[in-house]
C-alpha cells in the first residue's frame, strides 16, 4: 500500500508542476488574447484594450491568477474562456465527448489487432512482419491519415461521420502495440515454466492463455496506460484532419487566438488524464504481479 | 543488409543540398499561365494554386525540414547528455531535480506539449526565426527520454569495478568521467539521433501542416501537405498527393536505420 501511495503522491505532484509550469510559461509569453485582437482591428484603442484586460483578470499577480484558476478547477468551472466568456466546463463537455467517441473505439480495435496479428506473428513465427511495421510505425500521422483521406474521397466513402476518423486513429496506434505485444509475446514463450508446461503436453488456448498471456502481461499493462494518451495526441490530428468537433480543432483555435486559460486547462488536463491512467496501470500491477507487493526480492 | 540505409542517407543529403542549391525553378516563383496543372514535362509533380513548381517546392521543402529535424536533433541530444551526464554522475540532488522535471515534460502527451510551446512564443514572426523557434520548442519537449536513458547507461557505468579501481588509484572524478564514463554513452546518443531525427522532421512537418511553422509562401513539406486537406479536389487532381508519397521513402529510410542502430549497440528504447 505504501508503494500505491506514494505513486498517488508523486502523480498529484506532477499534475501540480505542470500547471504551474504552463502558467508560469503564457505569463511570460509575448502577447496575449488581446494583443491579437488589437493586431486585427485598428479602431481598438490602448485604453479600451487595458480595461478588457483589467476585466478579464490579466493584469493582477501571476500567484493570483494561479489561485483563483486552482480556485476555479475545485468549483468544478475549470477556469474561463477569454474568447467565449463561458466557464470551460461548458465549452470542453461536448468536445471531449466528441473526442472520447473517436478515442475510444479506436484504442478497442487497435488493442484488438495489435493482440491478435503479435499473437499470430509469434505463433507461426511470422518474424519478418516486425521490420515492416516498424517502418510502418514510422509513417508520420499528417501522411498517413491525409493519405487515408485521399483514399475515401477517391473512393466516393462518407467522410463525415466518425468512421473515417476512427479507422484512421486505429491504424495510426496499430504498429506501436504490435510491435510492443510482439517483443513481450517473444519474451514470454522462452521462460523456462513455459517450456516445462510445453514439455509436458500442454499446448492450445490453455497454454497461450493461462502460461504465456499472463507473463507478458506486465509490459503491457504498461504500455495500455501510455496508448491510451497516445491516442489522446494523435486524434488531435486526425481531428484537425478530418474535420471532428473534438478537443484537437477546439485546442488549436485556442493557441491561434491565444485564449491562454483554455490552452492551461487542457494541458493540466491531460497531464491529469495521463497521471491516472498510469495510476491505474499501477494499481492494476500491484494487484497481479506478486513480485511488486514484495519489497526489496 | 547495412548497405542499402547507407545508399538511402545518402539520397536524403543530396536531396537536402539539392533543396539549397538547385532546384529547377524558384520555388517562390509564381507562375499565373500555369495555374494548377498536372505532371508534365515542365513540371515533374505538377503545379499549385498559384503556379509555384511543386517538384522545386518539394525540393526546397524537404531541405529545410531535413536541416531543422537534424539540428533539432543535435540540439535535443546535446540537451539531454548534458542533464543526463548531470543525473547519472553527480546523484543525490541532481539526479532527483533532472529526473523529477523529466518525468513532468513526459506527462504531457507530446503533440499538445509541443503546440503548447508554440503558443507561448511569438506568432508573426520572419521565417528564419520562425526555424530557430520550431528548433528550440522541438528540444525543449523532448531531451526527457533520452536524458533518462543516457542517465541509465551513466550510472551502470559507474558502478563497474574498473571506475572502483580507478578511484582507488586516486583519480580525480573528471579523469574518471572522461575516460571510464563517457565512452559508454556513444552507443545511446547514436541510436537515439537515428530515432530522434525523424520524429523531429516529422514535428515540424506537423507544425507547418498546422499553420504554426513556416508561413504559406516558404516552402515546407507540412505546408505541401495543405494541399490534401483539401478534399474536394482531390478526386479530380490525384496528383496533389505525390508530396505526401515522396515522402514515404525518407522515413522508412530512417526506420530502417534507427532498427539496425538499436540492434548493434544492443540498448532499447
Amino acid at each position: 500500500m505504501v508503494f500505491l501511495f506514494r505513486r498517488f503522491l508523486l502523480a498529484t505532484a506532477q499534475v501540480l508542476a505542470v500547471s504551474c509550469l504552463s502558467f508560469a510559461m503564457f505569463s511570460a509569453a509575448a502577447g496575449d488574447f488581446y494583443s491579437a485582437a488589437t493586431a486585427a482591428d485598428p479602431r481598438l484603442r490602448e485604453g479600451s484594450v487595458n480595461a478588457l484586460r483589467r476585466r478579464a483578470g490579466l493584469d493582477r499577480p501571476l500567484p493570483a491568477r494561479y489561485a483563483a484558476w486552482l480556485g476555479s478547477v475545485a468549483s468544478g468551472e475549470f477556469g474561463e474562456s477569454i474568447a467565449y466568456h463561458l466557464p470551460l466546463r461548458a465549452l470542453l463537455g461536448p468536445r471531449i465527448r466528441a473526442t472520447l467517441r473517436v478515442a475510444l473505439p479506436a484504442l478497442a480495435a487497435a488493442w484488438v489487432m495489435g493482440l491478435l496479428l503479435a499473437f499470430a506473428a509469434v505463433r507461426f513465427g511470422f518474424g519478418s512482419w516486425e521490420p515492416g511495421a516498424a517502418a510502418v510505425a514510422l509513417i508520420p500521422d499528417v501522411v498517413a491519415v491525409s493519405l487515408l483521406l485521399w483514399v475515401a474521397v477517391w473512393a466516393g466513402l462518407p467522410t463525415g461521420t466518425m468512421t473515417l476518423p476512427v479507422v484512421a486513429l486505429a491504424f495510426a496506434l496499430l504498429p506501436g502495440i504490435f510491435l510492443h505485444a510482439a517483443s513481450s509475446l517473444r519474451a514470454a514463450i522462452r521462460l523456462e515454466f513455459v517450456g516445462l508446461a510445453r514439455s509436458r503436453g500442454l499446448g492450445g488456448a490453455r497454454l497461450w492463455l493461462r502460461y504465456i498471456l499472463p507473463a507478458a502481461a506486465n509490459p503491457l499493462i504498461s504500455l495500455a496506460a501510455l496508448t491510451a494518451a497516445g491516442a489522446i495526441g494523435a486524434s488531435f490530428l486526425v481531428e484537425v484532419i478530418t474535420g471532428w468537433p473534438g478537443l484537437g480543432p477546439f485546442f488549436l483555435d485556442a493557441v491561434q487566438a491565444r485564449d491562454y486559460p483554455v490552452v492551461q486547462t487542457v494541458i493540466a488536463g491531460l497531464a491529469a488524464l495521463l497521471a491516472l491512467c498510469n495510476f491505474a496501470a499501477d494499481v492494476l500491477l500491484y494487484r497481479l504481479d506478486p513480485r511488486i507487493r514484495t519489497p526489496h526480492v | 543488409m547495412s548497405r542499402l540505409p547507407a545508399a538511402l542517407a545518402a539520397v536524403i543529403v543530396l536531396l537536402a543540398a539539392a533543396g539549397f542549391f538547385a532546384t529547377p525553378y524558384d520555388p517562390l516563383a509564381q507562375n499565373r499561365e500555369a495555374v494548377s496543372q498536372g505532371p508534365n514535362a515542365a513540371h515533374w509533380m505538377g503545379t499549385d494554386d498559384y503556379g509555384r513548381d511543386v517538384f522545386s517546392r518539394f525540393l526546397a521543402g524537404g531541405s529545410w525540414s531535413l536541416v531543422t529535424g537534424a539540428a533539432a536533433t543535435a540540439l535535443a541530444l546535446g540537451l539531454a547528455w548534458t542533464l543526463g551526464c548531470l543525473a547519472g554522475f553527480r546523484g543525490g540532488w541532481w539526479d532527483w531535480g533532472i529526473m523529477a522535471l523529466a518525468d513532468v515534460f513526459l506527462s504531457v502527451p507530446w503533440l499538445y506539449l509541443l503546440i503548447g510551446i508554440r503558443a507561448a512564443l511569438p506568432l508573426d514572426v520572419r521565417p528564419r526565426v520562425v526555424v530557430a523557434l520550431t528548433l528550440a520548442v522541438i528540444a525543449a519537449i523532448s531531451w526527457a527520454r533520452p536524458a533518462r536513458l543516457i542517465r541509465g547507461v551513466v550510472l551502470s557505468a559507474a558502478n563497474r569495478g574498473s571506475v572502483e579501481a580507478a578511484r582507488g588509484f586516486g583519480a580525480g572524478e573528471w579523469h574518471i568521467f572522461t575516460r571510464h564514463i563517457l565512452g559508454d554513452t556513444a552507443a545511446v546518443v547514436a541510436a537515439q539521433a537515428l530515432i530522434l531525427f525523424p520524429r523531429f522532421v516529422l514535428a515540424e512537418v506537423t507544425l507547418s501542416f498546422l499553420g504554426l511553422g513556416a508561413g504559406e509562401q516558404d516552402p515546407s513539406w507540412g505546408g505541401l501537405l495543405l494541399g490534401l486537406k483539401q478534399t474536394y479536389l482531390l478526386g479530380r487532381e490525384w496528383w496533389r498527393v505525390l508530396p505526401a508519397v515522396l515522402m514515404l521513402p525518407v522515413f522508412a529510410a530512417c526506420a530502417w536505420g534507427a532498427q539496425l542502430a538499436v540492434r548493434r549497440s544492443g540498448v532499447t528504447r
